[in-house]
């Protein structure tokens, strides 16, 4: 990437964004499937860059390509470029326990260890340096102060992790991965499986952490993408239809794919 | 007609897991019935060196030192061997090839014990001989050896299983959190997967414990603790090989008979204390994540 800051037109109006990261003909083939087609696009620095789609979209597949989760899946090629921190992280030389570790992963289900809260937080952290037991303990206390939980949990930390409620795993889950201090959040449809209480929770969230974090939201749910996306990013059919600030995309949309989607949420593009 | 239907259902179940208890509870009376006459005769006497059925010596050290000795062996092999070979069969093996792999394995369990003692006998105990300069390759490591190679494919199958059966997303996770692949299996999946494994080798030390005719064959079959007791390169005896040598030429009712069957009853308090034993450390490890 030339510059961190990077003159972008969405939707037709221009504006100055800083990019956290910038993606460039990005092409995915498993097999003889093309799964993403020539993508290009920049998730902006300190923003929740929202992608939405219908299933199947490959949204998923773009959201696993930035941190390279993917890499060594049998029959999967990868072309195109993906910059972060001034280097393209797909084509030469890249430490992926590092980027890992720079652009860390919420995924879709809570994932918790069958380990104690305090120990599930500093899982991460602990695989790249050695940790002292005050450290530890600020790390947990501070990460989980991060997401919330810290009042719940401050009296039983040495408890199992799994005894947590779903919701509650979750969040468990976002301070294990803040805790390794990513600069970007890549968020897979985190809520899907909660109820919408718990939702509105992860989602209040998300609008504190971005103010340290880049935050890129995999989600199917429009209401969710309208609620907390600063840009929008719609992909269909392994495609980028449209993309635009908040405002833009659901207010005034250019393609018909869009209006379509927006309308009743079917994909025209196939 | 339902109501009906689910009282057989649960009659069945009820009778089927009664039937299991009173089965464990006849044999430990039968053996406890059989061994009374000689644990009254003999008492603590039981606990010395010297087996002589025509003077009515029954010590049974030699024996017990010969069963801990060859299934230790038997374990240090086994176990690693087993736990390295199922991570790579569930972790690194390409798929397409895991189930031939595994498929392999498994056919040794299906192996008759007296095929294997008689490849011990042709393979191991001369190559033992030759490699140590002994008169006969018959000795307590040449057993453990074998019965390692018996006990391999318990330990890797139900290993390969508790792997490979752990859900795709603690990897993912895990290298999300920028796990190196070998962090991944060491500090994610084996600890996941350690009670399934302990189990593993709980049945394969069942096994080991249990062995009869490979053990016999190979063992030497001589009533002695080795001098020093750390020479293992020394023929003796485990409690299995002595009965299986032993039951036909005892008369029924016998002291000597009941002296066979006290050791079979000692052999079962054994593999029971280990079990519950490993199950107890189990849970308690549990209980402290």
């Amino acid at each position: 990437m030339e510059t961190n800051t990077a003159r972008k037109i969405n939707a037709g109006i221009e504006e100055e964004a800083e990019v956290s990261i910038k993606i460039s003909n990005l092409n995915v083939f498993f097999g003889v499937n093309h799964i993403l087609k020539d993508l290009s696009l920049d998730f902006q620095k300190n923003k929740v860059n929202c992608i939405i789609g219908p299933s199947g979209s490959g949204k998923s597949t773009l959201l696993r390509s930035i941190n390279r989760i993917n890499d060594g899946t049998e029959k999967l090629k990868v072309t195109g470029a993906v910059h972060f921190n001034e280097k393209d992280i797909l084509n030469g030389v890249t430490n992926l326990t590092q980027l890992r570790k720079d652009i860390g992963m919420v995924f879709q289900s809570p994932c918790v260890f069958p380990k104690s809260i305090l120990e599930n937080v500093i899982f991460g952290i602990q695989q790249h340096k050695k940790l002292t037991v005050s450290e530890k303990q600020d790390i947990t206390e501070e990460t989980l102060k991060a997401v919330s939980l810290w009042p719940e949990v401050m009296d039983r930390l040495k408890d199992s992790g799994q005894s947590l409620s779903i919701g509650q795993q979750q969040r468990l889950c976002i301070a294990r991965t803040l805790a390794t201090a990513p600069k970007v959040l890549l968020m897979d449809e985190p809520t899907s499986s909660l109820d919408p209480v718990t939702t509105r929770v992860i989602e209040n969230l998300m609008e504190r952490l971005k103010k340290r974090y880049t935050i890129v939201l995999v989600t199917h749910n429009i209401a969710q993408a309208k609620r907390i996306s600063d840009q929008v990013f719609f992909m269909c059919n392994g495609q980028l239809i449209e993309s635009g600030t908040n405002d833009m995309f659901f207010n005034t949309p250019k393609k018909e794919q869009t209006k379509s989607y927006l309308k009743d949420e079917t994909c025209v593009c196939r | 007609m339902l109501v009906f239907q689910n009282k057989i259902g649960k009659g069945y179940v009820l009778a089927s897991t009664y039937l299991c208890i009173a089965v464990t509870l006849l044999i430990f009376l039968i053996l406890f019935w059989n061994s009374y006459p000689a644990l009254s005769t003999v008492g603590f006497d039981l606990f010395t060196m010297t087996w002589n059925p025509a003077k009515d010596q029954f010590g049974v050290l030699s024996m017990l030192f010969g069963t801990l000795a060859v299934t230790a062996i038997a374990l240090l092999i086994a176990v690693p061997l087993g736990i390295l070979t199922a991570i790579f069969t569930s972790e690194i093996l390409p798929n397409r090839y895991r189930l031939y792999v595994k498929s392999a394995i498994e056919l040794l369990a299906g192996i008759p014990s007296i095929i294997y003692g008689l490849i011990g006998i042709a393979l191991v105990s001369p190559w033992i001989a030759t490699l140590f300069e002994l008169s006969s390759g018959r000795t307590l490591v040449t057993a453990g050896i074998l019965l390692a190679v018996m006990i391999l494919p318990t330990i890797i199958t139900l290993t390969d299983d508790a792997l490979h059966n752990i859900p795709q997303q603690y990897r993912e996770t895990s290298k999300g959190l920028g796990l190196y692949p070998f962090e991944i299996i060491q500090k994610t999946l084996v600890p996941i997967a350690k009670r399934n494994i302990a189990g593993a080798v709980l049945l394969a030390l069942g096994r080991a414990l249990g062995e009869t005719m490979a053990v016999m064959l190979l063992v030497g079959s001589i009533d002695k603790i080795p001098e020093p007791f750390y020479n293992l390169l020394s023929p003796g005896q485990t409690i299995t090989s002595k009965l299986g040598r032993e039951v036909g030429e005892s008369a029924f009712g016998s002291l000597h008979f009941s002296a066979l069957n006290a050791i079979g009853f000692l052999l079962l308090l054994l593999v029971i204390t280990l079990t519950i034993g490993t199950q107890v450390y189990m849970r308690k490890g549990i209980r402290t994540v």
